[in-house]
């Protein structure tokens, strides 16, 4: 049996009962962060004034500032261009695994794009990077982990996404899957810092283009109107003191704050900057901004939407990727999700069975090369029979 | 006997076996396949399977199917299921015949197709010297077929195998065929009713 379920259900009760203890304190903290959300709505302009001397006096923040829109501002979808061209980009990788017999990292870019209006079928590609063996090890020697993968993911789908667009005209949106920002994980400061220096790099030839750059966030957790409102809540002389780490106001996440405020599928919340200002992120910002949008029709379900600064500054290129992505999440309508996202994803996952072939095919190289060949740990081997795979 | 013409490669094997193959090709292959169609596959060493399209079946995904419920699909969206995912349709094939150095045989081959080989629709050429070879003795293999409608499979063959035999001088095939089938089903009363009013539909 590989679960003991006598024993789980043993302790069933208890976690129902705690589950229902917790869930009546958020609650009762989510009816006062309404209440907070609408009183610092009152005054948009002391809430960003508030938002901008954190920024400038806490060494770190993470948390949503308003924009020049009222809070509480809800808007209908509006309708989509008959023509606009809507590509997507994801990632997916090979992480290296001491285990195997041979250590290799791939990285897999699924590329789509389509042009709307034309009747067309979406243009494909993939790009599969077998990243160079002295980027495997890191400075200790030791081999790189999910995080460092991860980040080059990322770097890897905004440099293909730039690639497959730059010849294209007329209005250009593309979409990634999470934030606009490539993924940090519990990465040191000095690792980020060039590949983000190089995301600020694609974003800014990309707003040369005038190409929208989004990314779309699903069932999204983070806490940033919260993170606004604990800000907002301090008394005047306390905010220098202020450890975003230690604030009470937690568990609420901006989709379930907003949630109350949407009547119709295809509405948007207000703009909001997401401000990410860490000890180590000295260097040039992607500077996010972003909105909630409902896709679902009868109870609202809320996705974040980021982009760059810029576009929030000219109403028109909002309400074009206001107006593209919710069309796009209406493809899949039973479970509402942006179509090409899903497909670059499709595009993009490899498979065991390929992470296998590639596998035999570095081994067949260096066997051709008179390579010594590595050797599958036992404990791999061991799983793999039990598995079946062997 | 000329059975080389315009090869027209409509599918690669999936499947087989002596008596059936499944073929899979993409949509945008699936334009020249029709039901009734005679095909064929070079298996080598002068050997050709010949067979009748009896079912192409249209595969679906957990995709294709969420999609389905939408409201409104862009028609871009319709051709990437169409033409860039790969679901491939299937061509289900009754083995009816082969060739062999050149000799036309009307049962079953020594070996069934391999899968990868290429699945090629006859021309109307090759349907006339297949067609026309020996008494029908085809039919058979047609006439034994369970799960299928075969009323609809003869239409289907026998009204593309008439316009070849005719567009090529020969107008006695046709009823020749249909003398053919009344006699095989002589025993069968309501197969025979069964086919004999869907051929109706061919006058």
């Amino acid at each position: 049996m590989p679960v003991n379920y006598f024993q789980l259900h043993q302790n069933l009760e208890a976690y129902s009962q705690k589950t229902s203890m917790k869930a009546a304190e958020l609650n009762t903290l989510e009816e006062a962060l309404k209440k907070a959300f609408g009183e610092a709505a009152l005054d948009t302009g002391a809430t960003r004034a508030r938002v901008e001397r954190a920024e400038r006096e806490l060494p770190t923040l993470y948390c949503a500032k308003p924009t020049a829109e009222p809070m509480l501002t809800i808007r209908d979808a509006p309708p989509k261009p008959e023509r606009y061209t809507l590509a997507a980009a994801d990632g997916s990788q090979i992480a290296p695994n001491r285990h195997r017999p041979v250590q290799f990292c791939v990285i897999n870019v699924g590329l789509i794009k389509a042009h709307h209006g034309s009747g067309l079928e979406p243009t494909t590609d993939i790009q599969s990077e077998l990243m160079d063996q002295e980027r495997l090890f890191t400075v200790e020697g030791g081999l790189i982990g999910e995080d460092t993968v991860g980040l080059q993911r990322d770097l890897a789908e905004r440099r293909a996404l730039l690639r497959f667009v730059e010849n294209e005209t007329g209005p250009v949106v593309t979409l990634t899957d999470g934030p606009l920002d490539v993924y940090q994980g519990t990465l040191a400061a000095a690792e980020r810092q060039a590949p983000q220096a190089e995301v600020y790099e694609v974003y800014q030839k990309m707003a040369e283009m005038g190409v929208i750059n989004a990314g779309y966030i699903d069932k999204p957790g983070s806490e940033m109107l919260t993170r606004m409102l604990a800000l907002t809540q301090l008394p005047e002389g306390d905010l220098a003191g202020y450890d975003q780490l230690k604030r009470s106001m937690a568990g609420i996440s901006d989709a379930r704050l907003l949630k109350h405020l949407f009547t119709r599928t295809g509405q948007r919340s207000a703009i909001f900057e997401a401000i990410t200002k860490t000890e180590a992120n000295r260097g040039p910002s992607v500077q996010a901004h972003f909105f909630y949008l409902n896709v679902e029709q009868g109870e609202p379900y809320l996705a974040r939407v980021e982009f760059p600064g810029w576009v929030s500054e000219r109403p028109e290129l909002v309400d074009l990727l206001h107006a593209v992505v919710y069309a796009e999440s209406q493809v899949l309508e039973t479970h509402p999700y942006p179509y090409l996202l899903h497909r670059a994803h499709e595009l993009a996952v490899i498979t065991f069975e390929e992470r296998v072939y590639v596998e035999d095919m570095l081994l067949r190289q260096f066997d051709q090369d008179g390579l010594g060949l590595g050797r599958i740990s036992n404990k791999e081997v061991t799983k793999e029979i039990a598995g079946g795979r062997l | 006997m000329n059975l080389e013409g315009q090869k027209i490669a409509i599918g690669k094997l999936l499947r087989a076996d002596n008596s059936h193959f499944v073929a899979g090709c993409r949509v945008r292959e699936l334009e020249t396949p029709a039901l009734g169609s005679l095909c064929k596959v070079d298996l080598g060493e002068n050997l050709e399977v010949y067979g009748l399209i009896t079912n192409i079946i249209i595969n679906d995904d957990g995709l294709v199917r969420q999609m389905v419920s939408g409201v409104s699909i862009p028609s871009e969206y319709t051709a990437d299921n169409r033409y860039n995912r790969n679901l491939p349709v299937e061509i289900h094939v009754l083995t009816v015949g082969y060739q062999s150095e050149g000799a036309i045989h009307h049962y079953l081959p020594p070996r069934p197709p391999l899968s990868l080989d290429v699945l090629y629709l006859c021309d109307d050429a090759q349907l006339v010297d297949f067609t026309a070879h020996g008494r029908f003795g085809y039919f058979r293999h047609i006439l034994r077929m369970m799960d299928s409608p075969v009323e609809e499979l003869l239409v289907c063959h026998l009204g593309q195998a008439r316009a070849a035999h005719e567009a090529a001088g020969d107008t006695a095939w046709y009823p020749a065929a249909c003398k053919e089938l009344i006699t095989l089903l002589r025993d069968d009363y309501v197969k025979l009713a069964s086919v004999l009013n869907a051929l109706a539909e061919l006058e």
